[in-house]
């Protein structure tokens, strides 16, 4: 009888610490989340605030203009990564290293004119005809969501060439580097600038630039389009699955956060600022620009891969048609149903 | 010869280590994925418009830099008071951040004569050094020669100042062209120029088309280094009296 006491307890006792080992690997395990600097990682601040919230989790914030380096090569850094959709069709997209969980933010674009200039609608868009747009990064997502509404919407448009004539019956589109171009001394009539410049360069004006229009209202059914995802890694997804959904899950919490009249612009600012994987990095957002518009703005909203799949294959396909199919299209593998 | 294929051996044997050793196609691509894209460049009609429209304003910084350069520093050789009211200025000019005030530049210009005058901010200062270093390298017996003969200003400058210093202009000739190549691209990607070496680069780099960015970036370099060859040959070649005399 006490033999088979001993036996039983030892087997209790093995099971028991079997169980316990389990969990240390569990916390023990630390993954990193690399986000570009902007409103994909607002999306993600809180998380950098409340490191408890995703403990196994850590947020890096980097330079926009780098995120494919920790995404890509043979050592790919991010176990998580937020990063442009097309960008993520482009590199991601044979879902090889890494699978899509959902979209991040919805689109961030503004049109904005002078002072004068006509509001910029489903049902006037061809007021843009003969005119001259500025556009912000004319080459990457701003300027092919742009070209993409305006063929949607059969509106002839084409680069402005340095020292062409303006054509006077197609849109003509002008590239800018940054928004320090975007001026109401500016020979464009209207411009395409992201937020936070967008809400900063109508309040600096004074009103001689306003916010006239929108891309997100323009684009398909006015809902929005999918800008940035969020992906992670195969290993990630197949090993650490219930990190996964904490950190899927934790995304809507994210956005009331942000949204909270009980969260401040500073709490938010330090929050990235305290993310930034490059300390001397100068950030997008500061306590000036950032308010409760400019997050309405951003349009962050998690949605699932699963759910939203067909919207983002319809966004590349429009993107691709006005750019010769430079972002291809992902393998159905690619989006993850996190359930 | 020898030498210089070596060297160029010892450059791809560098891109090569990187490319091994950062393993990101993204980042360093390969060799041969950039030979490929450069065949496909230069099968593009548009690419050759992009590189004259470049190499004129090249072409347009350099001159604007040179005349000016010579005009001012002519006049501080043959009246010191220009001179020394100059010298501020071109400090000014030689320190001024370029880069920074390019976007103040497109403001006022366009996208096409902006890179053309950031080019020149920085290679006018350059070019007026060199002009000057020059002048004052003259020998001073010609110039009591030249006194002795009563020969006035104009002649001065024209059949004994200038002559004098062509050797050394033309030695820095080269290079100045070959900076201002750089200058000039690196303007037109900020200034987001389309129809340009630096426009490609730009698109290229938006399209996340590494191995076409690293394309332009050898027919950058290669220009540059041809420059510098062309207007080496022609020094070897010219102005042997000068050379003789040394």
């Amino acid at each position: 009888m006490k033999k088979l006491l001993a036996l039983l307890l030892t087997f209790i006792l093995a099971i028991t610490s079997l169980s316990l080992v389990a969990c240390d690997d569990n916390k023990d395990v630390k993954l990193s989340l690399y986000a570009p600097d902007g409103a994909p990682a607002l999306s993600v601040a809180r998380l950098i605030d409340d490191k408890s919230i995703v403990s196994n989790v850590e947020v890096k914030i980097v330079l926009a203009n780098t995120i494919s380096a920790f995404v890509t090569g043979e050592e790919k850094k991010a176990d998580f990564a937020i990063l442009p959709v097309n960008a993520a069709s482009k590199m991601l997209g044979n879902a090889s290293s890494y699978k899509m969980l959902g979209v991040v933010t919805n689109g961030n674009l503004f049109i904005m004119g002078k002072a004068s200039a006509e509001d910029i609608n489903k049902t006037n868009l061809s007021t843009l005809i003969g005119k001259k747009v500025g556009v912000i990064n004319l080459a990457n997502v701003p300027g092919l969501t742009f070209k993409a509404i305006l063929s949607e919407n059969e509106i002839p448009f084409a680069n402005l060439v340095e020292g062409g004539e303006v054509d006077a019956s197609k849109v003509n589109l002008v590239g800018l580097t940054d928004g320090t171009a975007v001026t109401p001394s500016s020979e464009c009539d209207y411009f395409v600038v992201p937020e936070p410049a967008a809400t900063t360069k109508q309040t600096m004006t004074s009103g001689k630039l306003k916010i006239c229009g929108s891309l997100q209202a323009l684009y398909g059914d006015g809902e929005g389009y999918p800008q940035a995802v969020l992906v992670a890694k195969k290993s990630v997804v197949e090993n650490n699955l219930d990190i996964v959904k904490t950190l899927v899950n934790s995304f809507s919490a994210n956005e009331e956060w942000l949204k909270s009249e009980s969260t401040t612009s500073t709490q938010i600012v330090n929050a990235v600022k305290s993310g930034f994987l490059d300390s001397e990095m100068a950030p997008t957002f500061n306590a000036n620009n950032l308010n409760k518009t400019v997050i309405e703005n951003c349009a962050i909203s998690f949605t699932k891969a699963s759910e939203i799949k067909g919207d983002v294959l319809e966004y590349l396909q429009k993107i691709n048609g006005v750019s010769n199919n430079a972002w291809g299209t992902p393998d159905d593998d690619f989006f993850y149903s996190v359930n | 010869m020898a030498i210089g294929l070596s060297s160029l051996v010892f450059m791809w044997l560098v891109w090569f280590i990187a490319h091994k050793t950062v393993k990101n196609e993204y980042l360093i691509p390969s060799l041969s994925e950039t030979l490929s894209s450069m065949v496909y460049l230069f099968g593009e009609s548009f690419f050759y418009r992009a590189l004259g429209k470049t190499l004129l304003k090249v072409l347009y910084s350099f001159l604007i830099s040179f005349i000016v350069s010579g005009v001012f520093s002519f006049a501080g050789k043959v009246f010191k008071p220009i001179r020394a009211f100059f010298k501020p200025i071109i400090s000014v000019i030689r320190t001024l951040p370029t880069m920074a005030i390019l976007v103040l530049i497109l403001i006022y210009t366009n996208s096409s004569t902006a890179p053309i005058i950031v080019a020149t901010l920085v290679l006018f200062p350059m070019i007026y050094a060199q002009m000057n270093v020059a002048l004052d390298s003259i020998d001073q017996n010609i110039i009591d020669a030249t006194k002795v003969q009563k020969i006035g200003k104009k002649d001065w400058i024209i059949k004994v100042y200038f002559p004098m210093i062509l050797p050394s202009v033309l030695s820095h000739t080269g290079s100045n062209l070959s900076f201002s190549v750089k200058l000039v691209i690196s303007a037109e990607v900020m200034a987001y120029t389309f129809t340009s070496l630096g426009g490609l680069m730009q698109s290229a780099n938006a399209l996340m088309d590494i191995p076409r960015l690293m394309a332009l970036t050898i027919v950058a370099i290669v220009i540059g280094l041809l420059i510098e060859l062309i207007f080496a040959i022609i020094n070897r070649f010219t102005f042997k009296w000068a050379k003789n005399k040394e």
